[in-house]
């Protein structure tokens, strides 16, 4: 790794504070670092032990520096050493004052973090001071402030509350009149948009890299544009595998005769079928935590159920996935779809009404069925010739995608609300997570609009017979992206 | 740049299917190929830009190949183009030949017309009808076409070209060539039709006639035909058969040895006229309409295939990553003589107070050999600095120094702090203590050996001349 010759190449930012402040925290949520062997997050306080540079990249080219401090340990001795150094002048101590400091205690252990945290900020380093505010303000922390204000350094506060709760006027009032900036930011539960703002912050603060910083924010913006594409392409990837898998097993001449034992055969091919449903699912979703870089967000392996949903209950199919009107007006324009192509096909002899039959067809069928349990798409086939293994084998059973037009629907909810639940999850966080879905309000699917769900449908259409429309996927994409872009 | 024609998509399918996993190479012709050709047209829509964009890196590419893919594929399709045409212009012009009677050389006016117009008719609707109603399903000769496509594909596709059956972006213009071809093949057989009838009538003197078992209006019907086919130049009045023409060629009212050379040459002209109207102009309409559906098709080529969108996903984002100057903290924390200390309530005292990071706490000078052993292959293995854990009250010079030899046994230049404990570990130990193991540690004169001892940790707020007000 190359790094800049000097810290004037690269906009830098010294993350300071108090000891157990949340600055790693901070830190680890706004480079979305979950792991603990490059920035070590616990209660302990001294986590950090030395200054450590970490940076922004594009293609390899630093854009923005952040330097993890120890943070101070000893404010007020230091602020008065500081005083020392500067002499009896009336005016306040300045960067020579504390470049004395830094020269002087380099030789001693007596301040060794603050000799740590302050040597960037001597180089030309921005300041973001993490402070919880819950925390009484004490003179220790003014002494902080005023050394930090000592370096003429632009400096931007960070109010990270580790419990929830509002500033008190007193903190806001002395945070206001110590720093250029005061932005909140929870390390543990900060998303996209709240480490966007705060970037953009940086901007307020460091106004010769503003171009470069610029610069970052908006590849940053791309970059989560891309991400969320990605995303989309592993969930189309994941419906298309979904609705196009069957599973067989065959049947032994005893298990045809008996209607028990062929029944119990039908119950575990279900269960395997919705098992594989579920790895698939798991996969998918794997990749996408892997895309947004969590390490510590678990997938429960052996759950009953289709990542918490319960697909046998009947208030699955009332909840999740389209409302009965919506899937009865998808149905009625895949039915008048089908209903035109005869159209098409008799050359208009039939004046149009195959499309209207096929309308009213598809919203019969899909009103009717649509509300209705899992209608399980099971055959039973011969097994002739060369395939049958033995004469005990006669038939095998086939289960296909469930005909309730929902499950496609239910399917893609279901790992829409876990693509949400992942993102509120934020990286400063070290506790490992097991996402299932919630109990929820309302379904994502069912924000679509009409031209999206028609899009959709048709597409699941062609997927479930086994002959994906290809032309129909941009527009399938662009939905998936809608849906994972709600908040 | 940016225009594609049926080379350029073949050839990109396989660079796609080639170069699947080079992100890295992807990334280097994105910024030093790419980007500049599209900064110079900072206007463009994504779409174009996502054409130009794709063709710059098709072109990059295809400087890894010796000759391009698509060449073999062109020299196939071009013999093979070669090949059909001989034989449609051979069976056009065979055809004429083959009509006639030889023995008074004449023509079947029914015959004649039927197989150089109405036969091409007929073949072009069926051919259509079949396509309008097997599109999108599989039907038996559709399957037919694609299995023999498939047979062939896997026979001279180059080893590194994906499945047919993959490539959308490749089916609709090969769809479209293959309509282009056919309309070529029908023109020139038209062609092949009009030179034939064109050879006889000038090098062979050829009768038409028509005949009938009814005699009824059958005058009337040929007087329809005509009149039909001679309709684009019936303003003309050249070669525009009138009844009594129609009559005079009725097998059954003259014999083919009565000649009435004007009505023969009008018949002539007429039979030339209609295959050149009504067969080679519309193929040649055809024709010129599939090069203008094939070169839409290319032209509005949308690559929004998975595999295409991975790759200009992989052109056009940047990727953001970040480096970290880790310094390494790590330390080998070993409890001498077994003094029970705990890594969570040691931890922070050696984090605060030494600035290293204990992530496991071994142990030495026990009887527990297993755990003796373990401690010292670990220290075989690292060169981190190692930190002794000692019970003050358990000095023992000798035993110390023994186990400080074997740390130095495997890397002589290893710091070596030894952090002292009062009993009941984690506690402070007395200063008379401290004094003894200062003055012992002393002696030593290593400068890699170093003497600690442990204090509570102070609680993180309080600190000297501290208040609840500020100050």
């Amino acid at each position: 790794m190359t790094q800049p010759q000097q810290a004037n190449d690269v906009p830098s930012f010294a993350i300071v504070g108090k000891v157990n402040m949340g600055k790693t925290s901070v830190l680890a949520t706004l480079l979305e670092q979950d792991d603990n062997s490059v920035l070590r997050v616990s209660n302990t306080p001294g986590e950090t032990t030395h200054c450590q540079d970490h940076f922004l990249k594009l293609n390899e080219n630093p854009l923005i520096r952040f330097i993890d401090t120890p943070g101070f340990a000893r404010p007020i001795d230091a602020m008065l050493e500081i005083k020392k150094f500067h002499g009896e002048s009336e005016s306040s101590p300045g960067k020579a004052a504390i470049q004395h400091f830094i020269t002087h205690h380099k030789k001693t252990d007596e301040f060794i973090d603050e000799v740590l945290l302050l040597e960037p900020l001597i180089n030309g380093a921005g300041i973001i001071y993490i402070i919880d505010t819950n925390h009484p303000i004490r003179d220790s922390y003014i002494a902080e402030m005023e050394i930090l204000r000592w370096t003429g350094c632009q400096r931007l506060a960070v109010i990270n509350n580790q419990s929830a709760s509002d500033s008190s006027s007193e903190w806001k009032s002395k945070l206001g009149s110590y720093f250029n900036l005061v932005r909140t930011f929870n390390a543990h539960s900060a998303t996209y948009e709240e480490r966007h703002k705060l970037l953009k912050s940086l901007l307020e603060i460091d106004e010769s890299h503003v171009e470069q910083i610029k610069k970052t924010i908006s590849s940053i913006e791309t970059e989560w544009q891309s991400r969320r594409e990605n995303s989309a392409e592993h969930i189309l990837n994941f419906l298309l595998e979904s609705l196009g898998h069957h599973e067989t097993v065959s049947l032994s001449r005893r298990d045809c005769e008996n209607e028990n034992r062929r029944g119990k055969t039908i119950e575990e091919l279900k269960k395997s079928y919705f098992t594989t449903i579920r790895k698939k699912q798991n996969q998918c979703f794997e990749t996408i935590l892997k895309i947004y870089k969590h390490n510590l967000i678990e997938i429960k392996e052996n759950a009953e159920l289709l990542s918490g949903i319960d697909i046998e209950a009947e208030e699955t199919w009332t909840k999740w996935g389209l409302s009965r009107s919506q899937l009865t007006i998808a149905g009625g324009l895949t039915g008048a779809a089908a209903g035109g192509a005869i159209d098409l096909t008799t050359a208009g002899a039939t004046h149009g009404l195959g499309a209207l039959f096929g309308g009213i067809a598809g919203l019969a069928t899909t009103y009717f069925k649509g509300g209705s349990l899992p209608n399980f798409n099971i055959t039973l086939e011969d097994i002739t010739g060369d395939k049958a293994h033995s004469d005990n084998e006669q038939r095998k059973l086939i289960i296909k995608s469930p005909e309730n037009e929902n499950f496609p629907w239910i399917l893609l909810d279901s790992i829409v609300e876990q693509y949400h639940a992942m993102l509120k999850r934020a990286h400063g966080r070290r506790d490992t997570q097991q996402i299932t879905s919630s109990q929820k309000n309302e379904s994502y699917v069912r924000k679509l609009t009409v031209q999206q769900r028609s899009a959709v449908t048709k597409w699941i259409v062609s997927c479930k017979k086994n002959k994906p429309d290809y032309e129909l996927e941009p527009k399938v994409l662009e939905a998936i992206e809608s849906l994972l872009t709600i908040s | 740049m940016g225009k594609w024609t049926l080379a350029d998509i073949i050839d990109f399918e396989t660079c796609v299917h080639h170069y699947s996993d080079d992100l890295k190479g992807d990334k280097l012709i994105e910024s030093n190929i790419i980007r500049p050709v599209l900064e110079k047209q900072p206007k463009l829509s994504t779409k174009k830009k996502k054409s130009i964009g794709l063709k710059a890196w098709l072109k990059h590419r295809l400087k890894d190949f010796d000759t391009r893919p698509s060449t073999h594929w062109l020299s196939a399709f071009s013999s093979v183009n070669f090949l059909l045409a001989i034989t449609f212009f051979n069976l056009g012009f065979g055809s004429i030949l083959g009509l006639m009677n030889w023995q008074d050389k004449s023509y079947n006016l029914a015959i004649l017309l039927g197989v150089t117009i109405l036969l091409t008719w007929a073949l072009f609707l069926f051919s259509t009808t079949i396509y309008l109603l097997s599109k999108g399903k599989s039907h038996p000769w559709f399957s037919l076409l694609t299995t023999l496509i498939n047979h062939f594909w896997k026979k001279i596709k180059p080893a590194d070209f994906p499945h047919y059956g993959t490539l959308h972006s490749l089916q609709k213009p090969l769809k479209k060539q293959l309509f282009k071809s056919l309309q070529m093949h029908s023109l020139i057989y038209s062609i092949g039709c009009l030179l034939g009838i064109i050879f006889v009538i000038f090098f062979l003197e050829v009768q038409i006639y028509w005949e009938a078992t009814l005699t009824g209006n059958m005058t009337e019907f040929w007087l329809s035909i005509t009149n039909f086919l001679s309709l684009p130049w019936q303003w003309s009045g050249f070669a525009v058969p009138t009844h009594s023409d129609i009559e005079h060629i009725r097998l059954s009212d003259f014999s083919l040895s009565s000649k009435k050379p004007k009505i023969a040459e009008k018949w002539a002209y007429f039979c030339m006229l209609s295959i050149l109207t009504w067969s080679c102009i519309p193929r040649l309409l055809f024709y010129l309409i599939g090069s203008i559906s094939l070169k839409t098709t290319l032209a509005t080529t949308q690559f929004e295939e998975a595999r295409h969108r991975q790759l200009w996903r992989r052109l056009s984002t940047e990727i953001m990553e970040t480096s970290h100057d880790k310094k390494d903290d790590s330390v080998t924390l070993i409890d001498l003589g077994g003094s029970g200390v705990q890594l969570e309530t040691i931890r922070p005292f050696i984090l605060q107070k030494l600035r290293l990071n204990p992530e496991q706490i071994f142990t030495l000078g026990t009887l527990d050999a297993s755990k003796n052993q373990l401690t010292e292959e670990h220290l075989r293995e690292t060169k981190s600095p190692v930190v002794f854990c000692c019970e003050a009250t358990e000095f023992s010079p000798k035993s110390i120094k023994a186990q400080i030899d074997k740390v130095q046994l495997f890397n002589k230049e290893t710091q070596i702090t030894l952090v002292l404990l009062g009993t009941n570990s984690p506690s402070e130990p007395s200063q008379v203590l401290i004094d003894q193991w200062t003055t012992w540690v002393d002696q030593l004169a290593d400068p890699n050996i170093h003497l600690v001892s442990y204090k509570k940790l102070q609680p993180i707020e309080k600190n000297t001349n501290d208040s609840t007000t500020a100050s």
